[in-house]
């Protein structure tokens, strides 16, 4: 597939803020199942871009702007190419070769131990939370693959999609006490249960398909989608990684472009900033298009 | 040099003059009151003390519908807690900004600061009492002589100095043209009563407010003429508490740290400085003392504030200079 | 080990006694100083005592301690009067070695933060680096000017009862104490100098100028070019006077985070005449709270976007952030290994025995004994978060045992080791104190130690805890530049 996505973020603030620093992770990445055509990024107040690579492969942009302001805008316009029509074609494993298969993954490349390591609050140790919970046990005779669809069944029975209930970067627990979530949490959760089998499993933000977008009920179906989305991504053995939207009960494929992948959705966040001057503007405003090329 | 730095120079400066200036009005002010024959009604007498410190809604919302007393009015600018209209808020404010200065003052400076801020905390915990009163302000008045001494006579001359001398002479201009303003506009109401015993009195307190009731008399022979009272407290380019010496001082300051590309100081200086330039004693009597000194006020204003642009808010406008 | 008869010996006991033989009669190197103590006699030290004091009180010579909440309480530095002294060839030994390990540290840091051999050779087990508190993954692929991490290392060395010197703990992150080295030679010189006639002591003073020369050498835009500023946390930071100290002798600007800001990706100083290029930035803020962008979000005290400075290589970082990691305790027990395996060198300074908690075979034997053990939290520093086994009461020790079944990764155990004594001036009488030395490894163009370093003393009878926040001293320390003192 080909897209064309364009993304807009707006910040006003009730009062001039200054020294404001700025990280942006708008443009998607280039992985094994995409490619980047073209991307470019806009900001206004006008201010020269930096750029660099994060430490999970995050394209990123860095803003610094001084003077006093009262708004922030940032456009991203991009086209961007998926091939992942199946992902389900790849040569499965005997469920007793994957743990042989992850061994040797995390000493080849130590990195990945973050995705399977990593704890926080949107992302806990569930054993330790106080919210009874009782996610499916790891079926050694199944392959993770299956595992994680069965997880991923559990966790859309668990919580119903709410808009609103949630901000960004909430405390799973509190989701879980709330069985309310949006997909930021549906996320956090699979990721937690994946870890806790001692896979790898990472967040992931990014675009959908505006044909496959499930909206809230009460959305007028014709406007465009509302923000961004994020699903879960697992090292699946045999076959690297692959998403699963736990919100939409989906296996991600060539509809799904990928912008940022993280521990948890703090590191994959879109904008990141920090200013001096009184806070308290609203939360930011986010418009995006993606347009199907055919 | 850094520019927080120099903000903190600066006020602590203006903090240790405006507490030795309160001290010394609130002193000479208690005796002129206590040695006066007729006296006015206590609130009358003590309400333009309020004036110039402008608190007086701060004290309505303290005491509301309460008279204004002597006790109180000493008490609110002696010990007040709140912001930097009391000696005590003054002192507190002086001490915090040393001690971001700490490195850059002497050691010295430090101490005398640190152990009158120190001293009067404890003298205020006790309460204050009228009798007690005149004790502490003179105590205060000689240990700020002594910071000031010891500024002189340690710090290296240089941009350092240069703000710390802005931020005195900026206060001293500043709070010199508020008493004047007051005793003269608050206190002599009646034109009637111009040369009378009362207005005697009343200019003998204004010159030994400033410490120029000696320079005063010697210089000048013809019995106390407030326009010689006038021309000594505003245009004497050699009497250290006129608005003319303290001009000069934030002149001097100002070129000895150097100005900054697309600075407003310099501009608000000329402006003030101007004021003087441009007028004597007949001239401000003409037009009136109360309107000049308010347009002086204003002038001082837009210096400070043209100084917290150029030099304390970093110029982020301004081209990055080569190190 | 217990003799089945009679009481267990006190720690005191056995410790090494730096000072007195096993016959009560000072070490050789000690002499010249003993005789002349005896002839001036002791009221000479009383004296001494006095005028150290009252000079470390009116210099402002302090350190803060946090109570509670609130402002802490400024105390005078503590000093000894009595030097401790180090012939040379006990000296030159631990020279080597300090420098030896220092280089492998960094070698690990440039490794652990680029290709990882060191986790994919299993040389240290990968779990344990990104486990760590203090690995910060979010600099991988970054390569500091110089490929220098511990520009500053503050290696902590104790001697046990047979007089070896031991490595307790490394000290990578913002070591301190090193204005304390400084000033206890000048007021030892001033009230003292008698003291130095019949020796020939090593000087330290020039600590900062080697310091300044390391910081200029990685200057991103040349030595020529360079302008350095000392990064604080503020007024309220326990080590803010040597902070003040070292930016005074090195005649660089101490700043605030809030008097730097960041403008594509160049640090800028804010002064009264516009903002200035700033190129190398010693800092004394912890990792935690030096960029709210990329660590901390709450952070106050740190720049903004100085990490994407630094990443751009616009500014160099003193010490770079992440060095944590290779001061965590848990990777401490690995050096040894992390020496053998980046400069296939024997390591010349042993480690103390640490028994790691994640081993539940160690771990079981721990739980078993803490009373002989002393417990330390991996990431804490300054004697924070530590059991001291013998010490401890019933409750401390169920407390830590909870800890550590909780959170194995978190702490680690060593036995107790009695740290060398020393006799030390207190009270007007001359008492045995433990003590421990920190010595100060500047990496610039090369690797300097300078000779000596801190010596801690535990003032409080038998305490092994030399931290200055918890009661602990400290006494000029004197290595000698001749294998013999003068007759």
């Amino acid at each position: 597939m080909r897209y064309l996505i364009k993304h807009e973020t707006q910040l006003a603030f009730p009062r001039p803020v200054r020294e404001h620093q700025c990280e942006l992770r708008l443009v998607p990445r280039d992985d094994a199942h995409q490619r980047v055509l073209s991307a470019s990024v806009e900001v206004s107040p006008k201010t020269e871009l930096g750029g660099y690579v994060d430490c999970y492969g995050n394209r990123v942009q860095t803003l610094s702007i001084l003077e006093p302001h009262d708004f922030l805008v940032t456009t991203l316009h991009a086209e961007v190419e998926t091939w992942l029509t199946n992902p389900f074609a790849f040569p499965a494993l005997d469920p007793d070769a994957e743990r042989a298969w992850m061994s040797r993954a995390l000493r080849e490349e130590p990195r990945l131990l973050d995705f399977v390591l990593h704890r926080s609050e949107c992302v806990p140790e569930l054993s330790k939370l106080a919210v009874p919970l009782a996610p499916p046990a790891f079926d050694p005779r199944r392959s993770l693959l299956e595992n994680v669809q069965t997880t991923m069944e559990w966790a859309a029975a668990e919580l119903v999609y709410e808009s609103g209930v949630t901000d960004v970067h909430h405390p799973l627990a509190e989701v879980l006490e709330k069985r309310a979530g949006v997909c930021q949490d549906f996320a956090h959760l699979l990721v937690c249960v994946v870890r806790s089998f001692g896979f790898a499993a990472r967040y992931a933000m990014g675009f959908l398909d505006p044909v496959y977008a499930a909206r809230p009920e009460g959305d007028d179906a014709g406007s465009p989608v509302a923000a961004t989305h994020a699903w879960a991504e697992v090292l699946v053995p045999g076959a690297g990684w692959r998403g699963f939207d736990a919100t939409q009960q989906l296996v991600v494929n060539d509809t799904y472009v990928t912008v940022a992948v993280g521990r948890d959705s703090r590191d994959a966040a879109p904008l990141r900033g920090s200013f001096k001057g009184a806070d308290g503007g609203e939360a930011p405003r986010v418009q995006v298009c993606v347009q199907r090329q055919d | 040099m850094l520019s927080r730095i120099a903000d903190s120079l600066y006020w602590m400066a203006r903090y240790l003059e405006r507490a030795d200036d309160t001290a010394r009005l609130l002193e000479s002010h208690l005796a002129q009151v206590l040695e006066a024959e007729s006296p006015l009604p206590e609130s009358a007498e003590w309400k333009p003390l309020l004036a110039i410190a402008g608190l007086e809604d701060a004290y309505k919302e303290t005491w509301p519908g309460e008279p204004v007393t002597a006790k109180r009015v000493l008490e609110f600018l002696t010990a007040g807690r709140e912001g930097a209209s009391s000696i005590r808020g003054c002192l507190r404010l002086a001490r915090e900004n040393a001690r971001v200065v700490r490195d850059r003052i002497s050691g010295e400076m430090w101490e005398c600061l640190n152990e009158l801020w120190l001293h009067t905390a404890e003298r205020l915990r006790s309460g204050l009492t009228l009798e007690r009163a005149p004790g502490l302000y003179r105590t205060i008045r000689r240990e700020i002589a002594r910071f000031q001494g010891l500024a002189s006579g340690t710090m290296t001359r240089g941009e350092h100095f240069g703000f710390y001398l802005l931020g005195l002479f900026t206060e001293r201009a500043d709070m010199t043209a508020r008493v004047l303003d007051v005793k003269y506009h608050l206190l002599l109401p009646d034109l009637g009563l111009v040369g009378s015993a009362l207005d005697y009195y009343q200019w003998a307190g204004l010159l030994k407010t400033l410490s120029g009731f000696e320079a005063f008399r010697r210089r000048y022979h013809g019995g106390l003429r407030p326009i010689d009272v006038a021309e000594l407290a505003l245009f004497d380019a050699d009497f250290p508490r006129s608005l003319r010496f303290a001009v000069d001082r934030i002149a001097q300051a100002l070129a000895s740290i150097g100005g900054v590309e697309g600075g407003g100081a310099p501009q608000a200086l000329a402006a003030l400085d101007a004021l003087l330039a441009t007028s004597d004693p007949e001239k401000v009597f003409a037009r009136g003392l109360h309107e000049f000194l308010g347009d002086f006020l204003e002038r001082v204003a837009t210096l400070h504030a043209a100084v917290h642009d150029d030099y304390f808010e970093a110029r982020i406008g301004a081209t990055a200079c080569a190190t | 080990m217990l003799s089945g008869v009679g009481r267990t010996p006190s720690l005191g006991e056995v410790a090494y006694h730096e000072f007195y033989r096993d016959d009560f009669e000072p070490r050789e190197h000690y002499r010249p100083l003993w005789e002349q103590i005896r002839r001036a006699g002791q009221s000479l030290l009383a004296d001494k005592s006095r005028e150290a004091e009252l000079a470390l009180h009116t210099e402002g010579v302090t350190f803060t301690v946090y109570e509670q909440a609130g402002e802490g309480i400024e105390r005078v530095w503590p000093f000894d009067l009595l030097p401790r002294i180090i012939p040379a060839p006990e000296w030159a030994p631990l020279e080597i070695g300090l420098k030896q390990r220092v280089r492998a540290l960094n070698l690990f840091l440039a490794d652990l933060y680029g290709a990882q051999r060191v986790l994919k050779d299993g040389v240290i087990p990968a779990e344990l680096v990104y486990g760590g508190k203090d690995f910060r993954r979010e600099i991988l692929g970054i390569v500091p000017p110089h490929g220098i991490y511990t520009h500053i290392s503050g290696i902590d060395l104790i001697r046990d009862e047979a007089g070896r010197y031991l490595v307790l703990e490394d000290n990578v992150r913002t070591p301190s104490g090193v204005s304390y080295m400084i000033e206890n030679r000048r007021l030892e010189r001033r009230t003292l100098p008698e003291f130095f006639s019949r020796y020939r002591v090593r000087r330290v003073e020039h600590y900062p100028s080697l310091l300044l020369q390391a910081l200029r050498h990685v200057s991103p835009r040349g030595p020529g070019e360079s302008t350095i500023v000392l990064l604080t946390p503020g007024i309220y930071n326990s080590a803010y006077y040597e902070h003040t100290f070292l930016a005074r002798e090195m005649g660089v600007e101490l700043a605030e985070g809030q008097d730097l800001v960041v403008r594509n990706e160049i640090v800028y100083l804010k002064t009264t005449h516009g903002l200035r290029r700033v190129d190398v930035i010693y800092r004394r803020i912890d990792d935690d709270y030096l960029d709210p962008l990329v660590f901390r979000p709450d952070s106050a005290l740190g720049v903004p976007g100085i990490v994407n400075a630094w990443r751009a290589g616009h500014v160099a970082l003193v010490n770079a952030p992440g060095t944590g990691i290779a001061d965590d305790k848990a990777v401490y027990p690995h050096v040894p290994d992390l020496v053998r395996y980046y400069l296939h060198e024997e390591p010349r300074l042993e480690n103390v025995p640490t028994y790691q908690l994640t081993n539940p075979e160690h771990r079981e034997l721990v739980l078993d004994s803490l009373e002989r053990m002393v417990v330390k939290a991996v990431s804490e520093s300054g004697g924070k978060g530590m059991l001291m086994g013998p010490a401890s009461t019933p409750g401390q020790r169920a407390d830590f045992a909870r800890s550590i079944v909780e959170n194995p990764r978190g702490y680690v155990a060593q036995p107790v080791i009695p740290l060398s004594r020393h006799v030390c001036y207190l009270d007007g009488e001359l008492e045995s104190r433990h003590i421990d030395l920190r010595p100060f490894v500047i990496f610039g163009e090369e690797i300097h130690v300078v000779p000596g370093g801190l010596t801690r003393v535990a003032l409080r009878k038998g305490s092994l805890v030399v931290n200055s926040s918890q009661g602990g001293g400290s006494k000029d320390t004197w290595v000698l530049a001749d294998a013999e003192p003068h007759r």
